[in-house]
C-alpha cells in the first residue's frame, strides 16, 4: 500500500491540488458568505496593518499638502514661518476635522430621513482584484454587522455587506460585477435590476424597453429585496440605448455615491417602513398612482386597512434590541 | 542548530510574507487612481513556488496563497484559489522548456502569468454564469498593472532568491547545510 502511495505521489497530489480548488467554488456567487476560523487568523493580522497603513498614507498626504509646499518660505523667513506653520498645521487640522464634521452631519441627517438604525464605519482597504470593486471597513461583528446588511452614504446607496470578522466587513458595492440591486425610476417608476459595470458606471438590467426612461432621471431603490430601505438614491441614468427590437433596453447608470472620495459609510442594522397615507391633495400621489408599480391605498378606504409600520431587521435579525421608534 | 530552525520558519515566513504583501497592496492601492497600478504580489509568490519548491510543498503553499488572496476580494468563492493552482501547475509543466538567466526573463514570465491569470479570471466567470466584466475596459485596466508587475517582479524575485538564500532554502545553500551536517556527523 505504503509503495503505491509513493509511487503514485504525484498523481495523488495533482489530483488533490485540483480537487480542492474545484469543491471550493460556490456557484452561487452572490450569496453573502462567512469567514471560515483559518480566514479570521489570518484577518487578524492584515487589518491592522492595512489600518496602520491607511493612517499613516493620510497623515502622509495631509503632511505633505499642509507643510512641504510652504518649505521655501521657510528660508526666506525662518521665525514667521515657525508661527505661520504652526497655525497652518492647526487650520489644516481643524479643517479636516470641520470637513469629517460636515461629512458625518449629512450621513446622520440621511440616517434621520430614513429613519435608519446604523452604525457608522471608515473604509480601510479596496480589492486585491480590479475586476471586483469590493471595499474593506473598520467595522464588524463586535458593532453588530452581518452579512447582507445595507451600506449607504450620504449621496446615496454604497452596497450591501459581503462577510464579517470581528473588526471590520467586506462590502460589495453597487459597482461590483456580483452586485444587484433592485431599483425604479423616480419619475415613471419604471423597474429594473441595477448591476456593476465598470469602475464609473453600472447598468440598469431588466428594464422593459417600452419603459419610459431617460438620461437625467433619478433611480432610488425599490425596497423589494428587504435589504435596502425603499427610496435610496442609486445613482442617475446616464445614458439609454432603446432599440427598436427586443423586450429590454440598454440603461447605463452613473452612482449618486462618488466611489472614489468615500471615506465614511454607513451599515444599515435595522430600518423602519413607515407606509404614508397620501391624500388628494398630493401632486406627487396623482403622478404616481399611474404607474403600475404603485401600491398606495384609494383615498376612501379604511384607515384599518393600511399597513401598519413594519420594523424590517436588515436582512438578518439584528443585535439591537429594537428597531428605531418612528417620531 | 540556528540553520536548521532558520530553514523550518522558511515556509511560514513566505506565509507572512504573502500576508505582509497583501495588507500593504489592497491599502496602498486603495485610491481611485493608484487601485489601476495593483501589481499582484501573490502571482509572484505562487510564480516562485512553483519553481523553487517540491511539487507537495509548492502546492500547498499555493493553496494557501490563493486562500489569502481570496479572502481581500469580492470575486466568488474558490475562484482564486483554482486560478492560483492553474498558474501553480502550468508555470511548473512549462517550466522544462524555458531556463530563467536574468531578472528581465522573470518579469516577463510574471506579466504573461498576469495576462493569463486575467484572461482564466473572465473565463472562469463566464463559466459560472457570473457578469463578465467588459473584456476591452477591463484589458486597458491591465496596462497600468503590467507596468507595477514588472517593477515589482524586477525586485522581488531576487529579494525571495535572498530570501531562500539567507533561510537555507536555496539548492546551493540547502547543500552547504547539508555537507556541514555530514562533516558534523563524522566528528569533525
Amino acid at each position: 500500500m505504503i509503495r503505491y502511495l509513493r509511487e503514485y505521489r504525484f498523481y495523488i497530489l495533482l489530483f488533490l491540488f485540483l480537487l480542492i480548488p474545484i469543491s471550493a467554488i460556490d456557484t452561487t456567487t452572490r450569496a453573502p458568505r462567512d469567514y471560515r476560523f483559518y480566514d479570521k487568523a489570518i484577518l487578524a493580522v492584515v487589518a491592522p496593518i492595512q489600518m496602520v497603513i491607511r493612517t499613516v498614507l493620510d497623515g502622509s498626504v495631509s503632511f505633505a499638502q499642509n507643510y512641504l509646499y510652504l518649505f521655501n518660505t521657510r528660508i526666506e523667513n525662518q521665525a514667521l514661518l515657525e508661527e505661520n506653520r504652526r497655525l497652518l498645521n492647526s487650520i489644516a487640522s481643524l479643517q479636516e476635522t470641520l470637513k469629517e464634521n460636515e461629512r458625518l452631519k449629512r450621513l446622520l441627517g440621511f440616517q434621520e430621513q430614513f429613519k435608519l438604525k446604523t452604525v457608522v464605519a471608515r473604509v480601510i482597504a479596496k480589492d486585491v482584484s480590479n475586476d471586483f470593486r469590493m471595499i474593506r471597513i473598520n467595522r464588524g461583528e463586535e458593532f453588530g454587522i452581518k452579512p447582507n446588511m445595507a451600506v449607504v452614504s450620504d449621496e446615496g446607496i454604497v452596497g450591501r455587506v459581503l462577510r464579517v470578522s470581528n473588526g471590520t466587513a467586506d462590502v460589495v458595492t453597487i459597482l461590483d460585477l456580483l452586485s444587484a440591486v433592485d431599483s425604479i425610476v423616480e419619475r415613471s417608476r419604471a423597474r429594473g435590476v441595477v448591476e456593476g459595470l465598470t469602475d464609473e458606471v453600472a447598468q440598469l438590467k431588466f428594464a422593459l424597453r417600452t419603459d419610459d426612461i431617460q438620461p437625467g432621471d433619478l433611480l432610488i431603490t425599490s425596497g423589494l429585496e428587504g435589504t435596502f430601505p425603499k427610496g435610496v438614491p442609486v445613482g442617475t441614468v446616464s445614458k439609454v440605448n432603446r432599440k427598436s427590437f427586443g423586450i429590454t433596453q440598454e440603461v447605463e447608470v452613473r452612482p449618486s455615491v462618488d466611489f472614489s472620495k468615500l471615506e465614511e459609510v454607513l451599515i444599515v442594522t435595522s430600518f423602519t417602513i413607515e407606509p404614508t397615507l397620501p391624500t388628494k391633495s398630493d401632486p406627487k400621489v396623482e403622478r404616481d398612482s399611474k404607474s403600475p408599480a404603485f401600491t398606495a391605498p384609494k383615498p376612501n378606504a379604511p384607515i384599518g386597512m393600511a399597513p401598519p409600520p413594519v420594523a424590517v431587521p436588515s436582512p438578518l435579525p439584528s443585535v439591537l434590541p429594537s428597531p428605531v421608534s418612528t417620531p | 542548530m540556528k540553520r536548521i530552525l532558520l530553514k523550518a520558519l522558511n515556509t511560514p515566513g513566505l506565509i507572512l510574507i504573502a500576508i505582509l504583501a497583501i495588507a500593504i497592496q489592497t491599502s496602498v492601492f486603495s485610491g481611485s487612481l493608484a487601485r489601476y497600478f495593483q501589481p499582484d504580489a501573490i502571482l509572484i509568490l505562487v510564480i516562485w513556488c512553483a519553481l523553487k519548491r517540491p511539487f507537495g510543498e509548492g502546492g500547498v503553499l499555493t493553496l494557501v496563497f490563493g486562500n489569502i488572496a481570496e479572502i481581500h476580494s469580492g470575486a466568488p468563492q474558490g475562484l482564486f484559489l483554482i486560478l492560483s493552482m492553474l498558474v501553480f501547475l502550468g508555470v511548473r509543466s512549462a517550466s522544462r522548456y524555458f531556463v530563467i538567466q536574468n531578472r528581465l526573463h522573470w518579469v516577463l514570465l510574471s506579466l504573461i502569468c498576469l495576462v493569463l491569470h486575467h484572461v482564466g479570471l473572465w473565463f472562469a466567470l463566464s463559466l459560472l454564469d457570473a457578469p463578465v466584466p467588459r473584456l476591452g475596459y477591463q484589458s486597458l485596466l491591465l496596462l497600468p498593472a503590467l507596468g507595477s508587475q514588472s517593477i515589482l517582479a524586477y525586485f522581488a524575485f531576487p529579494w525571495l532568491e535572498n530570501y531562500d538564500w539567507s533561510t537555507y532554502k536555496s539548492p546551493k545553500a540547502q547543500r552547504l547545510l547539508e555537507d556541514e551536517l555530514h562533516l558534523e556527523g563524522e566528528g569533525l
